[in-house]
This record gives C-alpha cells, sequence and structure tokens, in this order.
C-alpha cells in the first residue's frame, strides 16, 4: 500500500471529515487504487515532452467586466440547510 | 543591546471591478447580504468559473505602477482550505507562476529615501464575510468572489514609518491607476504585517510573528511599534519569540495570539482544472504601460522642477489624484503655485476633514478657487476675510464675488477713515500707549486688534499697521 492510515487521517482533518476505523479503510484502499491508476503515467516514455498543467492548448478563456443575471436571494438560499434573515448560517466557527 | 525591526507586509488590494473576479455578479460594497451571488460564487456544483479580464488589466497596470516585472505565462491554482467563508473549502489563487514578480518602490521617511522590494503581486478571488453570534456564525457571500490582489514585500522595513510611507505609496497608485480606492476602513485595503527583531549588527533574521487584523494606517503603525516592544521585552528576558499569528486588538493596544486554524498552513496548491492560463503577449503588456496616468512620484517630481514647490507640498498635493487635478486646473487659469499650494494644503484639507469628506468630493471648482484669490492679490479683500469666504465658498457652493458683496467684506482702503480710528482708540486707551512708549513694542498689537475689531476684519491690515506705528511714536 502507498497510503498509510496517517495520511488518510490527516486527510480527513484538513477536510474537517470524521470518520470511523471501517471508513478510513475503505477509503485508505480507494485511494491507493487511485494512486495506483496514476502510477501507471509514469511507464510511459515524456523524454522531449515538455511539462504542462493543462491538457488543453486554449488560454486567455476570458469575460468582459459586465453585470450579467441578478439571482434572487431566495432562490440561491434555497439550498441552504440553515439560514436566517437572508444569511446562511453555520455552528460558530472562531478565529 | 539595541535592535533593528524587519519588518514585510502582505497588502491586499480589492479591485474596483464592475463584476466579480470569476462571475458575473456585481462587485458593490454595502448591499443587503447575498444579494450579490450566484450559482458560481455560492460554488454550486457543476458551476465553472470564467475569469474576468479587467481584473487581470488591473493586476498588470499595479504591477507596472510598482515597478513589477510582468512574466508573459501565468496561471491560476486551488488554495484548499476548509471554511465557511469560501463555500468551495477552497480559494482560486495563483501559487508558482503569479501575475507579478519582483518590483521595487521608492518610498520617503523620516527625511530619508528607502528602497521596498516587492516579491510578488497575484489575483485571487476573496472570501465572503462572517459575522459570529451567540451559536452561529451568519455567512454573506457578497464579498466571496470579488477580486482581490495581493502585494507580497520583501522583508525590507525597518520601521513603522516606513510602512506607512508605502501604504500610502500603494494606495495613492492604486487610486491613480484607477484600480482601486484602498479604503482600509472599508476593508478594501488589508494589511498583513510580518515582524521581527534582531540586534544590530546581526544578519540572521529573528523569529517573526504575524500580524492581522489591522484596518487603518495608524492602525499598522501602532501595532508595529507594540509588537516590537514586545519581542525585544521577551528576549531581554530571556525568553523566545514563537513563531505565530496574532490579532491587533485595536482598543487595547495590544496583539494577542490567535487560535491557529488547525495544521492550516497546508494548503496543498494544485493548478485549478477549471481555468486555462493566462498569457499576455509583450504588446500587450507595453500597451497596458503605455496607457498608464503620470504616477504620483513623478507628478510630485514635476511639481517641484515645474511650479518650484517644496518637495512637502508636492508630497501632499500628489497623494490623490483628485487633489492633484484640483491643483493643476487651478494653476492653469492662475499661475501662482504657492498661493494655490497654501489654500489646498491648510484650508482645503482641514474643511474636507471636518466635514468627513474625500477629495474626490471637493465641492470648488478651480474657477471660482482661483477667482477668490485674485480678489486677495488684488486687494479686494485681505487674506483673512479670503479664507472666511473660502469656507463660506465650501459651504455654500456661491461665488466669492457673491459672498463679498452679500456680507459686504470688502477691504477698507480708506486711509483718512482708518487714521481717525487709530486716533480715537489711541486717545481711549492711554495705559497700553505708556506701555507702548516704555518700550513694549507688543503693546502695538493691542491696537491693530483694535482696529481690526471695529472694522469688522476689513480694514487693510497694512495700512492698519502703518498707521497705528506712526500715531504711536507721535503720541
Amino acid at each position: 500500500m502507498r497510503v498509510t492510515l496517517e495520511e488518510v487521517e490527516r486527510i480527513a482533518s484538513l477536510s474537517m471529515l470524521s470518520l470511523d476505523e471501517e471508513k478510513k479503510i475503505m477509503l485508505r484502499k480507494n485511494l491507493d487504487d487511485i494512486l495506483g491508476h496514476a502510477q501507471k503515467l509514469n511507464e510511459l516514455d515524456t523524454e522531449g515532452v515538455e511539462p504542462t498543467s493543462y491538457i488543453l492548448k486554449q488560454q486567455n478563456v476570458v469575460r468582459e467586466d459586465i453585470p450579467g443575471k441578478v439571482w434572487e436571494r431566495k432562490d440561491m438560499l434555497k439550498n441552504a440547510p440553515e439560514k436566517e434573515d437572508g444569511f446562511f448560517t453555520v455552528p460558530k466557527v472562531v478565529d | 543591546m539595541k535592535y533593528e525591526t524587519v519588518i514585510g507586509l502582505e497588502v491586499h488590494v480589492e479591485m474596483a471591478t464592475e463584476t466579480k473576479i470569476f462571475c458575473a455578479c456585481k462587485n458593490e460594497f454595502g448591499s443587503q447580504p447575498n444579494t450579490n451571488v450566484c450559482p458560481v460564487c455560492l460554488s454550486m456544483p457543476g458551476t465553472l468559473p470564467v475569469l474576468n479580464e479587467q481584473a487581470v488589466e488591473y493586476g498588470v497596470r499595479a504591477g507596472l505602477s510598482l515597478n513589477c516585472e510582468i512574466p508573459n505565462y501565468s496561471k491560476l491554482d486551488r488554495k484548499g482550505y476548509f471554511y465557511p467563508d469560501l463555500a468551495k473549502a477552497y480559494q482560486i489563487s495563483q501559487y508558482d507562476f503569479p501575475l507579478c514578480s519582483r518590483g521595487e518602490v521608492e518610498v520617503e521617511a523620516d527625511g530619508a529615501k528607502h528602497k521596498i522590494g516587492i516579491t510578488r503581486i497575484h489575483i485571487e478571488e476573496d472570501a465572503g464575510k462572517l459575522i459570529h453570534q451567540g451559536t452561529e456564525s451568519f455567512v454573506d457571500y457578497n464579498r466571496g468572489g470579488v477580486p482581490l490582489m495581493e502585494i507580497v514585500t520583501e522583508p525590507d522595513f525597518r520601521n513603522a514609518a516606513q510602512v506607512k510611507a508605502f501604504l500610502d505609496t500603494v494606495r495613492a497608485n492604486m487610486e491613480y491607476i484607477g484600480v482601486s480606492d484602498c479604503k482600509m476602513e472599508e476593508g478594501s485595503m488589508r494589511c498583513d504585517i510580518n515582524i521581527s527583531v534582531r540586534p544590530v549588527g546581526e544578519t540572521e533574521y529573528g523569529t517573526r510573528t504575524e500580524l492581522k487584523n489591522i484596518n487603518s494606517i495608524s492602525a499598522a503603525q501602532r501595532a508595529i511599534e507594540y509588537e516590537a516592544r514586545r519581542h525585544i521585552e521577551v528576549i531581554e528576558d530571556g525568553g523566545k519569540i514563537v513563531q505565530e499569528t496574532r490579532r491587533w486588538d485595536d482598543v487595547k493596544g495590544k496583539t494577542f495570539p490567535m487560535r491557529d486554524k488547525e495544521e492550516a498552513h497546508d494548503y496543498r496548491y494544485f493548478p485549478d482544472p477549471d481555468l486555462v492560463p493566462v498569457y499576455l503577449t509583450d504588446e500587450r503588456i507595453s500597451k497596458i504601460k503605455a496607457a498608464l496616468p503620470e504616477l504620483p512620484a513623478a507628478k510630485r517630481e514635476r511639481y517641484v522642477n515645474e511650479f518650484n514647490l517644496p518637495e512637502y507640498d508636492a508630497g501632499i498635493l500628489t497623494m490623490s489624484k483628485y487633489t492633484a487635478k484640483f491643483f493643476e486646473d487651478s494653476v492653469a487659469i492662475y499661475n501662482e503655485p504657492k498661493a494655490i499650494s497654501n489654500y489646498i494644503m491648510v484650508d482645503l484639507a482641514r474643511l474636507l476633514k471636518e466635514n468627513n469628506m474625500e477629495a474626490k468630493d471637493i465641492p470648488i471648482s478651480p474657477k471660482d478657487f482661483t477667482d477668490l484669490l485674485k480678489l486677495v492679490s488684488d486687494g479686494i479683500i485681505n487674506s483673512s476675510v479670503g479664507k472666511q469666504v473660502f469656507e463660506e465658498m465650501f459651504k455654500t457652493g456661491k461665488k466669492p464675488a457673491q459672498i463679498v458683496e452679500e456680507k459686504d467684506l470688502k477691504q477698507n482702503d480708506n486711509a483718512d477713515e482708518i487714521l481717525a480710528l487709530v486716533q480715537k482708540i489711541i486717545a481711549d486707551n492711554p495705559k497700553p500707549v505708556a506701555d507702548y512708549k516704555g518700550g513694549n513694542k507688543k503693546a502695538m498689537t493691542f491696537f491693530v486688534g483694535q482696529v481690526m475689531k471695529a472694522t469688522k476684519g476689513k480694514a487693510n491690515p497694512k495700512t492698519v499697521n502703518e498707521l497705528v506705528k506712526a500715531e504711536l511714536d507721535k503720541a
């Protein structure tokens, strides 16, 4: 296995997830499979290929600075699990 | 032991675009909560960000104004952090290829010039606003997605005065190039301060702390002075500075450790696959550069050379492009730069401040202003009445001649009338006359004051002085 349980726990804590032991073991396996899959790319011969962060040839996809559609607040809050007075509300977080 | 303070800044500037950086929501301060939001800035699944070209242009302008290099290639990255002010649980920012790199600005503080290195400027989206109340936090995403740039400096500052000078310079530059109003009070300019101390002569840096919640330039100065003192005290007591983030409490005038978000520094940056790279050709960069207006530093120099103004005046006049424009427009009508400068620096500045107004709100036209100066120089009114008329113009918007007419403020040049008054006052006040005779020359001011009072301040001060002196010497 490439992924340790400690790494799973660390990633979970960075993502604010609490996992039980069973889930941790499952995710460890999932992540390991994903990494294993990505590992395959190392088998490719990349000699002479310039490194890139993107697979598309496109660049400078931009929009003009013009205001668009105004969305209704009630619609924007529709999916919120908790809301109050036009705000999304969450359990108190402190700095 | 003598210590030296070492300071570096991270300055966040909100750009004054019409819309947000990755969606077409309005970029507006002070709207009702969550009224400038859409599925993109609320990070609904399946939505895609599209970069606002104006934010790129503004970022480049800002970089050029601070003498940065503008690389051709730049890209956007995801910075992972989990906090409710960002609905995506990551912020779109820039990591290894920022929009602007290496720059330098010269600032003046304590009578000397200092070079401040700019490490980089990158663009990113601002986060939403949290209001903590009771057991809940209220989230307003109006600010989420507002275009920000972050200016990171080298640790080149040695005291608070240099930091103030730099922030003033950044603010003035951004205003001139139309990128931001940089109001720290409204949060459109925010500043984090990295600070450490070391014994003078030491080349290694000391352990630094990072100060947050700096809401004004004067708060920055006070926070720096406090924190440097705290570092020195800890070290002198044999203790060690802990590298941490601290919150400036403006009311208490102290810094307090912030509870660090757990492992918050593991941002796990990676290129945002939803966005494509930004490629700026040399032509595009030159074009943006050519379109930049004259910047404050150049203007300052020109004012000294062209108008023969003291550096101090030139510095104040060029702090805001609106003040500079008012000055230039006035000089174009009436070529008395120093007289104009004096009024702007003293009377106009005071009235703006008293009325809580900004330079862009100057309620007097250059034409009316210079008409007033002409009334003074032509001797129609005396200079202290001039100040009074100026204030009236500021408040009512009336023309100077009209105010002089309505309030009957014309200078009294009638020497016979003034002489009669002087003689009467001298006759009525034997005691100060005796003082004067006894060698107390200052007693003269009493008589001048009495004459001015009797003429409601309108007498020609020169005539009054001459006549008072002549009559006293005769008496």
